[in-house]
Protein backbone atom coordinates (compact mmCIF):
# COMPACT_ATOMS: atom_id res chain seq x y z
CA UNK A 1 0.00 0.00 0.00
CA UNK A 2 2.80 2.41 1.20
CA UNK A 3 4.38 1.69 -2.42
CA UNK A 4 1.45 3.00 -4.33
CA UNK A 5 0.96 5.70 -2.41
CA UNK A 6 5.36 6.54 -3.22
CA UNK A 7 4.88 5.65 -6.76
CA UNK A 8 1.51 8.17 -7.23
CA UNK A 9 3.66 10.67 -5.35
CA UNK A 10 6.30 10.23 -7.68
CA UNK A 11 4.43 10.30 -10.66
CA UNK A 12 2.84 13.43 -8.91
CA UNK A 13 6.03 14.86 -8.75
CA UNK A 14 7.75 14.16 -12.09
CA UNK A 15 3.98 15.75 -13.68
CA UNK A 16 4.58 19.02 -12.03
CA UNK A 17 8.01 18.97 -13.18
CA UNK A 18 6.76 18.39 -16.67
CA UNK A 19 4.41 21.05 -16.56
CA UNK A 20 6.80 23.72 -15.24
CA UNK A 21 8.95 22.65 -18.09
CA UNK A 22 6.82 22.78 -20.61
CA UNK A 23 5.52 26.23 -19.17
CA UNK A 24 8.44 27.60 -19.65
CA UNK A 25 9.58 26.38 -23.05
CA UNK A 26 6.20 27.74 -24.58
CA UNK A 27 7.30 30.72 -22.36
CA UNK A 28 10.88 31.06 -24.32
CA UNK A 29 8.94 30.30 -27.53
CA UNK A 30 6.53 33.42 -27.10
CA UNK A 31 7.42 35.78 -29.90
CA UNK A 32 9.18 39.12 -29.03
CA UNK A 33 10.49 40.40 -25.98
CA UNK A 34 8.61 41.28 -22.89
CA UNK A 35 9.86 44.62 -22.65
CA UNK A 36 9.38 45.16 -26.23
CA UNK A 37 6.08 47.00 -26.29
CA UNK A 38 7.88 50.13 -24.33
CA UNK A 39 8.19 52.50 -27.02
CA UNK A 40 10.90 55.64 -26.64
CA UNK A 41 13.30 53.64 -24.26
CA UNK A 42 17.04 54.07 -24.46
CA UNK A 43 18.83 50.78 -24.83
CA UNK A 44 20.23 51.01 -21.19
CA UNK A 45 16.95 51.31 -19.31
CA UNK A 46 16.08 48.04 -21.59
CA UNK A 47 19.38 46.22 -20.22
CA UNK A 48 18.71 47.07 -16.62
CA UNK A 49 15.34 45.75 -17.04
CA UNK A 50 16.45 42.57 -18.28
CA UNK A 51 19.40 42.39 -15.39
CA UNK A 52 16.61 42.86 -12.64
CA UNK A 53 14.30 40.36 -14.05
CA UNK A 54 17.64 37.90 -14.84
CA UNK A 55 16.53 37.91 -18.52
CA UNK A 56 20.36 38.49 -19.49
CA UNK A 57 21.46 35.12 -18.21
CA UNK A 58 21.43 31.99 -19.93
CA UNK A 59 18.82 29.86 -20.80
CA UNK A 60 19.34 27.00 -18.66
CA UNK A 61 20.27 29.52 -15.57
CA UNK A 62 16.83 31.33 -16.31
CA UNK A 63 15.15 27.30 -16.01
CA UNK A 64 17.04 26.73 -12.52
CA UNK A 65 15.87 29.62 -11.37
CA UNK A 66 11.87 29.55 -12.34
CA UNK A 67 11.92 26.22 -11.69
CA UNK A 68 13.65 27.35 -7.89
CA UNK A 69 11.08 30.42 -7.38
CA UNK A 70 7.94 28.11 -8.20
CA UNK A 71 9.16 25.66 -5.93
CA UNK A 72 9.04 28.26 -3.07
CA UNK A 73 5.66 29.70 -4.27
CA UNK A 74 6.80 32.74 -6.05
CA UNK A 75 5.03 32.71 -9.59
CA UNK A 76 6.89 35.97 -10.55
CA UNK A 77 5.54 39.06 -11.43
CA UNK A 78 2.59 40.15 -13.86
CA UNK A 79 4.58 42.24 -17.20
CA UNK A 80 1.78 44.10 -18.15
CA UNK A 81 0.40 45.36 -14.63
CA UNK A 82 2.91 47.28 -12.94
CA UNK A 83 4.13 46.14 -9.41
CA UNK A 84 1.48 43.86 -9.53
CA UNK A 85 2.86 40.29 -8.71
CA UNK A 86 1.37 36.73 -9.42
CA UNK A 87 0.67 35.75 -5.70
CA UNK A 88 -0.95 38.64 -5.04
CA UNK A 89 -3.62 38.02 -8.02
CA UNK A 90 -3.76 34.28 -7.31
CA UNK A 91 -4.50 35.61 -3.09
CA UNK A 92 -7.19 38.08 -4.00
CA UNK A 93 -8.63 35.35 -6.94
CA UNK A 94 -8.61 32.08 -5.73
CA UNK A 95 -10.98 32.55 -2.92
CA UNK A 96 -13.62 33.65 -4.83
CA UNK A 97 -12.75 30.88 -7.76
CA UNK A 98 -12.43 28.14 -4.48
CA UNK A 99 -16.06 29.09 -3.11
CA UNK A 100 -17.86 29.26 -6.45
CA UNK A 101 -15.86 25.68 -7.74
CA UNK A 102 -17.38 24.28 -3.99
CA UNK A 103 -20.37 25.23 -4.64
CA UNK A 104 -20.96 24.05 -8.14
CA UNK A 105 -19.07 20.53 -7.20
CA UNK A 106 -21.43 20.04 -4.67
CA UNK A 107 -24.42 21.09 -6.48
CA UNK A 108 -23.58 18.79 -9.42
CA UNK A 109 -22.63 15.68 -7.25
CA UNK A 110 -26.19 16.08 -5.57
CA UNK A 111 -27.89 16.53 -8.51
CA UNK A 112 -26.44 13.97 -10.85
CA UNK A 113 -26.51 11.39 -8.16
CA UNK A 114 -30.04 12.08 -7.09
CA UNK A 115 -31.24 11.92 -10.59
CA UNK A 116 -28.92 8.99 -11.95
CA UNK A 117 -30.45 7.07 -8.49
CA UNK A 118 -34.39 8.14 -9.13
CA UNK A 119 -34.20 6.76 -12.59
CA UNK A 120 -31.72 3.80 -12.05
CA UNK A 121 -34.17 2.79 -9.16
CA UNK A 122 -37.30 3.90 -10.81
CA UNK A 123 -36.17 1.64 -14.19
CA UNK A 124 -39.14 3.45 -16.23
CA UNK A 125 -38.35 6.35 -19.37
CA UNK A 126 -34.87 5.51 -19.98
CA UNK A 127 -35.16 6.99 -22.99
CA UNK A 128 -36.74 10.01 -21.77
CA UNK A 129 -33.49 10.00 -19.17
CA UNK A 130 -31.45 9.66 -22.33
CA UNK A 131 -32.92 12.39 -24.29
CA UNK A 132 -32.93 14.64 -21.37
CA UNK A 133 -29.33 14.05 -20.27
CA UNK A 134 -28.03 14.21 -23.58
CA UNK A 135 -29.81 17.62 -24.38
CA UNK A 136 -28.68 19.27 -21.23
CA UNK A 137 -25.13 18.61 -21.64
CA UNK A 138 -25.52 19.94 -25.54
CA UNK A 139 -25.59 23.34 -24.50
CA UNK A 140 -21.85 24.66 -24.00
CA UNK A 141 -21.52 26.77 -21.17
CA UNK A 142 -21.60 30.08 -22.90
CA UNK A 143 -25.07 29.86 -23.94
CA UNK A 144 -26.02 28.46 -20.74
CA UNK A 145 -24.18 31.45 -18.88
CA UNK A 146 -25.96 34.29 -21.20
CA UNK A 147 -29.68 32.19 -20.97
CA UNK A 148 -30.00 32.21 -17.62
CA UNK A 149 -28.39 35.49 -17.22
CA UNK A 150 -31.25 37.06 -19.69
CA UNK A 151 -34.27 34.64 -18.08
CA UNK A 152 -33.81 35.41 -14.57
CA UNK A 153 -31.81 38.45 -14.42
CA UNK A 154 -32.90 40.36 -17.10
CA UNK A 155 -36.52 39.56 -17.61
CA UNK A 156 -37.53 38.01 -14.54
CA UNK A 157 -35.23 40.31 -12.19
CA UNK A 158 -35.24 37.84 -10.14
CA UNK A 159 -31.83 37.48 -9.65
CA UNK A 160 -29.15 40.06 -9.89
CA UNK A 161 -26.82 40.02 -12.97
CA UNK A 162 -23.40 39.61 -12.79
CA UNK A 163 -21.02 40.46 -9.66
CA UNK A 164 -20.02 38.59 -6.48
CA UNK A 165 -21.23 39.93 -3.33
CA UNK A 166 -23.66 37.85 -1.95
CA UNK A 167 -25.44 34.34 -2.07
CA UNK A 168 -28.10 35.50 -4.75
CA UNK A 169 -24.88 36.84 -6.67
CA UNK A 170 -24.14 33.13 -6.85
CA UNK A 171 -26.91 31.40 -7.94
CA UNK A 172 -26.66 31.81 -11.23
CA UNK A 173 -22.87 31.24 -11.99
CA UNK A 174 -22.93 27.80 -10.20
CA UNK A 175 -26.16 26.78 -11.71
CA UNK A 176 -23.81 27.53 -14.91
CA UNK A 177 -21.07 25.57 -14.39
CA UNK A 178 -22.86 22.42 -12.58
CA UNK A 179 -25.23 21.53 -15.65
CA UNK A 180 -22.95 20.04 -17.41
CA UNK A 181 -21.50 17.95 -14.91
CA UNK A 182 -24.38 17.11 -13.34
CA UNK A 183 -25.70 15.71 -16.25
CA UNK A 184 -22.79 13.77 -17.00
CA UNK A 185 -22.20 12.40 -14.02
CA UNK A 186 -26.51 10.88 -13.63
CA UNK A 187 -25.73 9.23 -16.82
CA UNK A 188 -22.64 8.02 -15.50
CA UNK A 189 -24.10 7.33 -12.21
CA UNK A 190 -27.18 5.36 -13.50
CA UNK A 191 -24.61 3.17 -16.07
CA UNK A 192 -22.73 2.17 -13.05
CA UNK A 193 -25.46 1.38 -10.63
CA UNK A 194 -27.37 -0.33 -13.81
CA UNK A 195 -24.09 -2.37 -13.82
CA UNK A 196 -23.66 -3.32 -10.54
CA UNK A 197 -27.85 -4.17 -10.02
CA UNK A 198 -27.10 -6.95 -12.76
CA UNK A 199 -24.39 -8.36 -10.34
CA UNK A 200 -23.96 -11.48 -8.96
CA UNK A 201 -23.92 -10.40 -4.88
CA UNK A 202 -26.97 -8.06 -5.42
CA UNK A 203 -29.47 -10.66 -7.08
CA UNK A 204 -27.61 -12.68 -3.96
CA UNK A 205 -29.07 -10.08 -1.75
CA UNK A 206 -32.28 -9.41 -3.29
CA UNK A 207 -32.98 -13.57 -2.76
CA UNK A 208 -31.70 -13.38 0.90
CA UNK A 209 -34.71 -10.84 1.44
CA UNK A 210 -32.84 -7.43 2.26
CA UNK A 211 -35.12 -4.64 1.45
CA UNK A 212 -34.53 -2.43 -1.50
CA UNK A 213 -33.29 0.38 0.84
CA UNK A 214 -30.96 -2.02 2.16
CA UNK A 215 -29.93 -3.62 -1.08
CA UNK A 216 -28.89 0.24 -2.33
CA UNK A 217 -27.00 1.35 0.84
CA UNK A 218 -24.68 -1.39 1.63
CA UNK A 219 -24.03 -3.06 -1.58
CA UNK A 220 -25.33 -1.01 -4.71
CA UNK A 221 -24.06 2.51 -3.46
CA UNK A 222 -20.56 1.72 -2.41
CA UNK A 223 -19.89 -0.03 -6.01
CA UNK A 224 -21.50 2.13 -8.04
CA UNK A 225 -20.03 5.20 -7.17
CA UNK A 226 -16.24 4.37 -8.28
CA UNK A 227 -16.61 5.92 -11.54
CA UNK A 228 -18.06 8.95 -10.09
CA UNK A 229 -14.95 9.29 -7.85
CA UNK A 230 -12.60 8.74 -10.75
CA UNK A 231 -14.55 11.78 -12.77
CA UNK A 232 -13.51 14.19 -9.82
CA UNK A 233 -10.35 14.80 -11.41
CA UNK A 234 -11.96 15.82 -14.87
CA UNK A 235 -14.47 17.30 -12.79
CA UNK A 236 -12.18 19.80 -11.18
CA UNK A 237 -10.26 20.54 -14.94
CA UNK A 238 -13.94 21.33 -16.11
CA UNK A 239 -14.47 23.70 -13.33
CA UNK A 240 -11.55 25.39 -13.39
CA UNK A 241 -11.27 26.30 -16.94
CA UNK A 242 -15.11 26.77 -17.03
CA UNK A 243 -14.58 29.27 -14.20
CA UNK A 244 -12.67 31.81 -17.20
CA UNK A 245 -16.06 31.66 -19.25
CA UNK A 246 -18.54 32.23 -16.07
CA UNK A 247 -16.57 34.85 -13.99
CA UNK A 248 -15.79 36.84 -17.69
CA UNK A 249 -19.92 36.65 -18.00
CA UNK A 250 -21.01 37.49 -14.62
CA UNK A 251 -17.85 39.65 -13.81
CA UNK A 252 -16.85 37.76 -10.74
CA UNK A 253 -13.59 39.01 -9.88
CA UNK A 254 -11.85 35.54 -9.59
CA UNK A 255 -8.98 33.76 -11.02
CA UNK A 256 -10.39 32.90 -13.81
CA UNK A 257 -11.17 36.66 -14.75
CA UNK A 258 -7.62 37.45 -14.33
CA UNK A 259 -6.90 34.31 -16.84
CA UNK A 260 -9.20 35.74 -19.46
CA UNK A 261 -7.86 39.61 -18.73
CA UNK A 262 -4.20 38.69 -19.67
CA UNK A 263 -4.91 36.24 -22.22
CA UNK A 264 -6.77 39.40 -24.03
CA UNK A 265 -3.55 41.74 -22.75
CA UNK A 266 -0.95 39.08 -23.68
CA UNK A 267 0.45 38.95 -20.69
CA UNK A 268 2.30 35.95 -21.19
CA UNK A 269 3.94 35.69 -17.40
CA UNK A 270 0.40 35.64 -15.65
CA UNK A 271 -1.00 33.27 -18.08
CA UNK A 272 2.10 30.89 -17.63
CA UNK A 273 1.89 31.20 -13.88
CA UNK A 274 -1.84 30.78 -13.63
CA UNK A 275 -1.14 27.76 -15.87
CA UNK A 276 1.02 26.41 -13.54
CA UNK A 277 -0.41 27.17 -10.46
CA UNK A 278 -4.12 25.44 -12.13
CA UNK A 279 -2.37 22.30 -12.94
CA UNK A 280 -0.64 22.27 -9.17
CA UNK A 281 -4.18 22.35 -7.87
CA UNK A 282 -5.36 19.68 -10.43
CA UNK A 283 -2.31 17.08 -9.95
CA UNK A 284 -3.35 17.34 -6.01
CA UNK A 285 -7.02 16.92 -6.78
CA UNK A 286 -5.88 13.31 -9.05
CA UNK A 287 -3.62 12.33 -6.20
CA UNK A 288 -6.31 12.81 -3.24
CA UNK A 289 -8.85 10.26 -5.69
CA UNK A 290 -5.88 8.19 -6.36
CA UNK A 291 -5.63 7.91 -2.46
CA UNK A 292 -9.15 7.55 -2.00
CA UNK A 293 -9.63 5.35 -4.55
CA UNK A 294 -7.08 2.53 -2.65
CA UNK A 295 -9.44 3.00 0.33
CA UNK A 296 -12.89 2.44 -1.56
CA UNK A 297 -11.85 -0.24 -4.14
CA UNK A 298 -10.30 -3.48 -3.04
CA UNK A 299 -9.38 -4.68 -6.17
CA UNK A 300 -6.80 -2.12 -6.26
CA UNK A 301 -5.80 -3.17 -2.90
CA UNK A 302 -4.99 -7.01 -4.27
CA UNK A 303 -3.48 -5.47 -7.56
CA UNK A 304 -0.95 -3.29 -4.91
CA UNK A 305 -0.55 -6.42 -3.00
CA UNK A 306 0.13 -9.23 -5.49
CA UNK A 307 2.12 -6.80 -8.04
CA UNK A 308 5.14 -5.37 -6.02
CA UNK A 309 5.71 -2.28 -8.10
CA UNK B 1 -26.70 -28.94 -29.06
CA UNK B 2 -27.46 -32.26 -29.41
CA UNK B 3 -25.02 -35.19 -30.52
CA UNK B 4 -27.18 -35.72 -33.71
CA UNK B 5 -26.67 -31.55 -35.07
CA UNK B 6 -22.97 -32.29 -34.64
CA UNK B 7 -22.19 -34.68 -36.89
CA UNK B 8 -24.95 -32.82 -39.68
CA UNK B 9 -22.52 -31.26 -42.55
CA UNK B 10 -22.66 -27.46 -41.94
CA UNK B 11 -24.98 -26.40 -44.35
CA UNK B 12 -23.99 -22.72 -45.46
CA UNK B 13 -25.54 -20.99 -48.58
CA UNK B 14 -23.46 -17.42 -49.09
CA UNK B 15 -26.82 -15.89 -50.56
CA UNK B 16 -28.58 -16.20 -47.34
CA UNK B 17 -25.90 -15.22 -45.00
CA UNK B 18 -26.21 -11.90 -47.37
CA UNK B 19 -29.17 -11.69 -46.99
CA UNK B 20 -29.45 -11.68 -43.37
CA UNK B 21 -26.35 -9.86 -42.68
CA UNK B 22 -28.38 -7.09 -44.47
CA UNK B 23 -31.38 -7.49 -42.79
CA UNK B 24 -29.26 -7.32 -39.31
CA UNK B 25 -28.13 -3.82 -41.02
CA UNK B 26 -31.11 -2.53 -41.90
CA UNK B 27 -32.67 -3.51 -38.15
CA UNK B 28 -30.23 -1.62 -36.37
CA UNK B 29 -31.06 1.43 -38.30
CA UNK B 30 -34.64 1.06 -38.29
CA UNK B 31 -35.30 0.10 -34.67
CA UNK B 32 -33.25 2.00 -33.44
CA UNK B 33 -35.01 5.39 -32.57
CA UNK B 34 -31.52 7.52 -31.40
CA UNK B 35 -29.19 6.71 -34.53
CA UNK B 36 -32.59 8.22 -36.50
CA UNK B 37 -33.03 11.13 -34.77
CA UNK B 38 -29.47 11.74 -34.15
CA UNK B 39 -28.66 11.60 -38.01
CA UNK B 40 -31.79 13.08 -39.04
CA UNK B 41 -30.83 16.51 -37.46
CA UNK B 42 -27.61 16.22 -38.48
CA UNK B 43 -28.15 15.37 -41.63
CA UNK B 44 -30.69 18.71 -42.16
CA UNK B 45 -27.99 20.91 -40.95
CA UNK B 46 -25.18 19.66 -42.34
CA UNK B 47 -27.34 20.28 -45.76
CA UNK B 48 -28.52 23.37 -44.79
CA UNK B 49 -24.57 24.22 -44.24
CA UNK B 50 -23.34 22.98 -47.52
CA UNK B 51 -25.91 24.90 -49.62
CA UNK B 52 -25.44 27.79 -47.49
CA UNK B 53 -24.26 30.07 -50.00
CA UNK B 54 -27.65 29.42 -52.65
CA UNK B 55 -30.18 29.42 -49.97
CA UNK B 56 -29.70 33.14 -49.03
CA UNK B 57 -29.09 35.91 -51.32
CA UNK B 58 -27.25 37.59 -48.82
CA UNK B 59 -23.22 36.71 -47.89
CA UNK B 60 -21.79 36.28 -44.80
CA UNK B 61 -19.55 39.82 -45.02
CA UNK B 62 -22.32 41.66 -46.46
CA UNK B 63 -23.14 44.82 -44.60
CA UNK B 64 -26.19 46.63 -44.31
CA UNK B 65 -25.77 49.60 -42.10
CA UNK B 66 -29.18 50.87 -42.44
CA UNK B 67 -30.36 47.78 -41.19
CA UNK B 68 -28.53 46.66 -37.99
CA UNK B 69 -30.05 44.43 -35.09
CA UNK B 70 -33.06 44.12 -37.08
CA UNK B 71 -35.53 41.27 -35.26
CA UNK B 72 -36.47 38.20 -37.24
CA UNK B 73 -38.68 39.43 -40.67
CA UNK B 74 -39.82 38.46 -43.82
CA UNK B 75 -36.18 39.63 -45.34
CA UNK B 76 -34.21 38.28 -42.49
CA UNK B 77 -35.88 35.16 -41.31
CA UNK B 78 -33.83 34.90 -38.19
CA UNK B 79 -32.40 39.01 -37.63
CA UNK B 80 -29.60 40.64 -38.29
CA UNK B 81 -26.35 41.55 -36.36
CA UNK B 82 -24.83 44.61 -35.27
CA UNK B 83 -23.15 45.17 -38.74
CA UNK B 84 -26.72 44.57 -40.43
CA UNK B 85 -25.16 41.22 -41.51
CA UNK B 86 -28.04 38.16 -42.38
CA UNK B 87 -27.75 36.17 -39.16
CA UNK B 88 -29.36 32.95 -40.75
CA UNK B 89 -26.42 33.46 -43.92
CA UNK B 90 -23.81 34.01 -41.08
CA UNK B 91 -25.49 30.66 -38.78
CA UNK B 92 -25.11 28.55 -41.36
CA UNK B 93 -21.89 29.34 -42.99
CA UNK B 94 -20.84 29.52 -39.63
CA UNK B 95 -21.57 25.94 -39.76
CA UNK B 96 -19.15 25.25 -42.50
CA UNK B 97 -16.21 26.25 -39.95
CA UNK B 98 -17.07 24.83 -36.97
CA UNK B 99 -17.83 21.59 -38.98
CA UNK B 100 -14.47 22.28 -40.73
CA UNK B 101 -12.74 22.45 -36.94
CA UNK B 102 -14.72 19.96 -35.71
CA UNK B 103 -13.85 17.30 -38.69
CA UNK B 104 -10.42 18.01 -39.19
CA UNK B 105 -9.88 17.74 -35.32
CA UNK B 106 -11.55 14.58 -35.21
CA UNK B 107 -9.66 13.19 -38.00
CA UNK B 108 -6.31 13.94 -36.34
CA UNK B 109 -8.16 12.23 -33.54
CA UNK B 110 -8.90 8.92 -34.98
CA UNK B 111 -5.34 8.63 -36.87
CA UNK B 112 -3.46 9.76 -34.03
CA UNK B 113 -5.65 7.84 -31.22
CA UNK B 114 -5.97 4.65 -33.40
CA UNK B 115 -2.23 4.11 -34.06
CA UNK B 116 -0.72 5.57 -30.97
CA UNK B 117 -3.13 2.83 -28.53
CA UNK B 118 -2.44 0.15 -31.37
CA UNK B 119 1.13 1.00 -30.65
CA UNK B 120 0.61 0.65 -26.76
CA UNK B 121 -1.60 -2.51 -27.21
CA UNK B 122 1.24 -4.46 -29.38
CA UNK B 123 4.38 -3.48 -27.32
CA UNK B 124 6.26 -4.52 -24.48
CA UNK B 125 4.76 -3.90 -21.08
CA UNK B 126 7.28 -1.03 -20.06
CA UNK B 127 7.08 0.59 -23.48
CA UNK B 128 2.97 0.40 -22.99
CA UNK B 129 3.44 1.69 -19.82
CA UNK B 130 5.46 4.80 -20.61
CA UNK B 131 3.29 5.64 -23.15
CA UNK B 132 -0.17 5.32 -21.12
CA UNK B 133 1.89 7.41 -18.47
CA UNK B 134 2.42 10.18 -20.76
CA UNK B 135 -1.21 9.86 -22.03
CA UNK B 136 -2.07 10.42 -18.00
CA UNK B 137 0.65 13.42 -17.64
CA UNK B 138 -1.22 14.94 -20.82
CA UNK B 139 -4.94 14.14 -18.98
CA UNK B 140 -3.70 15.91 -15.82
CA UNK B 141 -3.17 19.64 -17.64
CA UNK B 142 -6.40 21.01 -18.43
CA UNK B 143 -6.29 20.51 -22.21
CA UNK B 144 -8.09 24.02 -22.95
CA UNK B 145 -4.60 25.78 -21.20
CA UNK B 146 -2.69 23.95 -23.49
CA UNK B 147 -5.04 24.88 -26.49
CA UNK B 148 -4.89 28.53 -25.10
CA UNK B 149 -1.19 28.69 -24.97
CA UNK B 150 -0.48 27.03 -28.39
CA UNK B 151 -3.00 29.72 -29.88
CA UNK B 152 -1.54 32.32 -28.20
CA UNK B 153 1.65 31.02 -29.20
CA UNK B 154 1.29 30.59 -33.12
CA UNK B 155 -1.41 33.40 -33.73
CA UNK B 156 -5.46 33.08 -33.76
CA UNK B 157 -6.57 31.81 -37.04
CA UNK B 158 -8.46 28.46 -38.35
CA UNK B 159 -5.07 26.58 -38.69
CA UNK B 160 -4.09 27.02 -35.17
CA UNK B 161 -7.44 26.52 -33.67
CA UNK B 162 -7.39 22.74 -35.51
CA UNK B 163 -3.79 21.87 -34.55
CA UNK B 164 -4.21 22.83 -30.98
CA UNK B 165 -7.48 20.79 -30.33
CA UNK B 166 -5.74 18.06 -32.44
CA UNK B 167 -2.45 18.31 -30.16
CA UNK B 168 -4.55 17.47 -26.89
CA UNK B 169 -7.87 15.36 -27.91
CA UNK B 170 -6.97 12.31 -29.25
CA UNK B 171 -5.79 10.96 -25.48
CA UNK B 172 -8.65 9.65 -24.91
CA UNK B 173 -8.92 7.79 -27.99
CA UNK B 174 -5.93 6.22 -27.84
CA UNK B 175 -6.70 5.12 -24.42
CA UNK B 176 -10.19 3.42 -25.60
CA UNK B 177 -8.39 1.90 -28.71
CA UNK B 178 -5.78 0.60 -26.46
CA UNK B 179 -8.28 -1.06 -24.29
CA UNK B 180 -10.31 -2.50 -26.97
CA UNK B 181 -7.25 -4.02 -28.99
CA UNK B 182 -5.31 -5.43 -26.22
CA UNK B 183 -8.93 -7.55 -25.75
CA UNK B 184 -9.62 -8.12 -29.09
CA UNK B 185 -5.78 -9.35 -29.79
CA UNK B 186 -6.27 -12.41 -27.61
CA UNK B 187 -9.71 -12.69 -29.35
CA UNK B 188 -10.18 -16.93 -30.41
CA UNK B 189 -11.26 -15.27 -33.67
CA UNK B 190 -7.39 -13.54 -33.93
CA UNK B 191 -5.85 -16.27 -32.35
CA UNK B 192 -7.16 -18.67 -35.20
CA UNK B 193 -6.33 -16.33 -38.03
CA UNK B 194 -2.83 -16.40 -36.61
CA UNK B 195 -2.51 -19.76 -36.54
CA UNK B 196 -3.70 -20.25 -40.39
CA UNK B 197 -0.62 -18.13 -40.96
CA UNK B 198 -2.13 -14.67 -41.62
CA UNK B 199 0.33 -11.64 -41.31
CA UNK B 200 0.17 -9.01 -38.76
CA UNK B 201 -1.01 -6.58 -41.34
CA UNK B 202 -3.69 -9.12 -42.79
CA UNK B 203 -5.09 -9.52 -38.98
CA UNK B 204 -4.85 -5.98 -37.61
CA UNK B 205 -6.64 -4.41 -41.04
CA UNK B 206 -9.67 -7.04 -41.34
CA UNK B 207 -9.86 -8.33 -37.99
CA UNK B 208 -9.03 -5.55 -35.31
CA UNK B 209 -9.77 -2.35 -37.42
CA UNK B 210 -13.31 -3.46 -38.24
CA UNK B 211 -13.97 -4.74 -34.60
CA UNK B 212 -12.72 -1.01 -32.85
CA UNK B 213 -14.66 0.66 -35.37
CA UNK B 214 -17.86 0.98 -33.60
CA UNK B 215 -16.30 2.27 -30.34
CA UNK B 216 -14.30 4.47 -32.02
CA UNK B 217 -17.08 6.23 -33.74
CA UNK B 218 -18.72 5.73 -30.46
CA UNK B 219 -15.78 8.25 -29.37
CA UNK B 220 -15.44 10.45 -31.96
CA UNK B 221 -19.54 11.55 -30.98
CA UNK B 222 -17.82 12.85 -27.54
CA UNK B 223 -14.94 14.78 -29.01
CA UNK B 224 -16.66 16.28 -32.07
CA UNK B 225 -19.04 18.55 -29.82
CA UNK B 226 -15.91 18.87 -27.75
CA UNK B 227 -13.52 20.21 -29.67
CA UNK B 228 -16.93 22.31 -31.22
CA UNK B 229 -17.49 24.23 -27.28
CA UNK B 230 -13.20 24.48 -27.92
CA UNK B 231 -13.92 26.42 -30.34
CA UNK B 232 -16.42 28.46 -28.64
CA UNK B 233 -14.59 29.01 -25.81
CA UNK B 234 -11.77 30.41 -27.90
CA UNK B 235 -13.65 32.87 -29.84
CA UNK B 236 -15.02 33.74 -26.84
CA UNK B 237 -11.70 34.70 -25.40
CA UNK B 238 -11.00 36.59 -28.64
CA UNK B 239 -8.64 33.94 -29.42
CA UNK B 240 -11.20 31.68 -32.42
CA UNK B 241 -11.94 32.67 -35.71
CA UNK B 242 -11.12 36.31 -36.98
CA UNK B 243 -14.09 38.38 -38.77
CA UNK B 244 -15.26 38.77 -41.55
CA UNK B 245 -15.20 35.08 -41.22
CA UNK B 246 -18.13 33.67 -38.76
CA UNK B 247 -18.31 30.68 -36.47
CA UNK B 248 -20.87 29.76 -33.61
CA UNK B 249 -18.64 30.86 -31.42
CA UNK B 250 -17.98 34.39 -32.54
CA UNK B 251 -21.32 34.91 -33.24
CA UNK B 252 -22.48 33.57 -29.94
CA UNK B 253 -19.71 35.62 -28.07
CA UNK B 254 -20.53 38.87 -30.03
CA UNK B 255 -24.31 38.11 -29.02
CA UNK B 256 -23.24 38.61 -25.57
CA UNK B 257 -22.33 42.00 -24.98
CA UNK B 258 -26.19 43.08 -26.99
CA UNK B 259 -27.43 40.33 -24.84
CA UNK B 260 -30.37 42.73 -23.00
CA UNK B 261 -31.55 43.99 -26.24
CA UNK B 262 -31.15 41.64 -29.43
CA UNK B 263 -31.32 38.41 -27.35
CA UNK B 264 -32.40 36.57 -31.37
CA UNK B 265 -28.69 37.29 -32.07
CA UNK B 266 -27.56 34.71 -29.47
CA UNK B 267 -30.45 32.87 -29.73
CA UNK B 268 -30.12 31.31 -33.45
CA UNK B 269 -26.54 30.43 -33.22
CA UNK B 270 -27.16 28.54 -30.32
CA UNK B 271 -29.87 26.64 -30.98
CA UNK B 272 -28.10 25.28 -34.15
CA UNK B 273 -25.08 24.96 -32.04
CA UNK B 274 -26.76 22.87 -29.60
CA UNK B 275 -29.33 20.79 -32.09
CA UNK B 276 -25.82 19.67 -33.81
CA UNK B 277 -23.91 18.29 -30.54
CA UNK B 278 -27.73 16.73 -29.46
CA UNK B 279 -27.73 14.91 -32.65
CA UNK B 280 -24.13 13.93 -32.11
CA UNK B 281 -24.71 12.68 -28.69
CA UNK B 282 -27.76 10.56 -29.79
CA UNK B 283 -25.92 8.91 -32.68
CA UNK B 284 -23.21 8.30 -30.18
CA UNK B 285 -26.19 6.70 -27.96
CA UNK B 286 -27.11 4.51 -31.06
CA UNK B 287 -24.27 3.21 -31.70
CA UNK B 288 -23.32 2.32 -28.51
CA UNK B 289 -26.72 0.47 -27.85
CA UNK B 290 -25.76 -1.71 -30.65
CA UNK B 291 -22.40 -3.08 -29.46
Amino acid sequence: MLSYIIKKSITLLFSLFFVITVTFVLMQAMPGDPFSHLDNIPAEVVQALHAHYGLDKPLFQQYVTYLYKILQFDFGFSLVYQGRSINQIILEGFPTTFLLGMQSLLLSLSLGGLTGAAFSLRKKNNSFFLVFTSLWFSMPMLVIASLLQYLFAMKLHLLPVARFDSFFHTILPTITLSLFPSAFIAKLFKASLDEVTKTEHVRFAKAKGLSAKQIFFKHLLKNACLPVIAYLGPLTIYLLTGSFIVEKIFAIPGLGMWMVLSIIARDYSVIMGLTVFFSMILLTINFLVDIAYLFLDPKIQNYVIKQPI
Amino acid sequence: MSLNNLFEPASFSLKEYLVTNKEIKRSIFYKNRYLQIGLGIFFIIFVLSIFAPWLSPYSYKEIHLDQRNLPPCKEFIFGTDDLGRDIFTRVFWGARISFAVAFLSAFFDLLIGVVYGSIAAYSKRYVDEILMRFCDLLNAIPSLLIVILFVVLIGPGFLAIVTAISFTGWVMMARIIRAEVFKLKEANFVLASKTMGASFFTIFFQHIIPNVRFVAIATLMYSIPSAIFTEATLSFLGLGIQAPMASWGVMISDSISALRFYPWRLLFPSVILTLTTFSLNMIGEGLKKHE
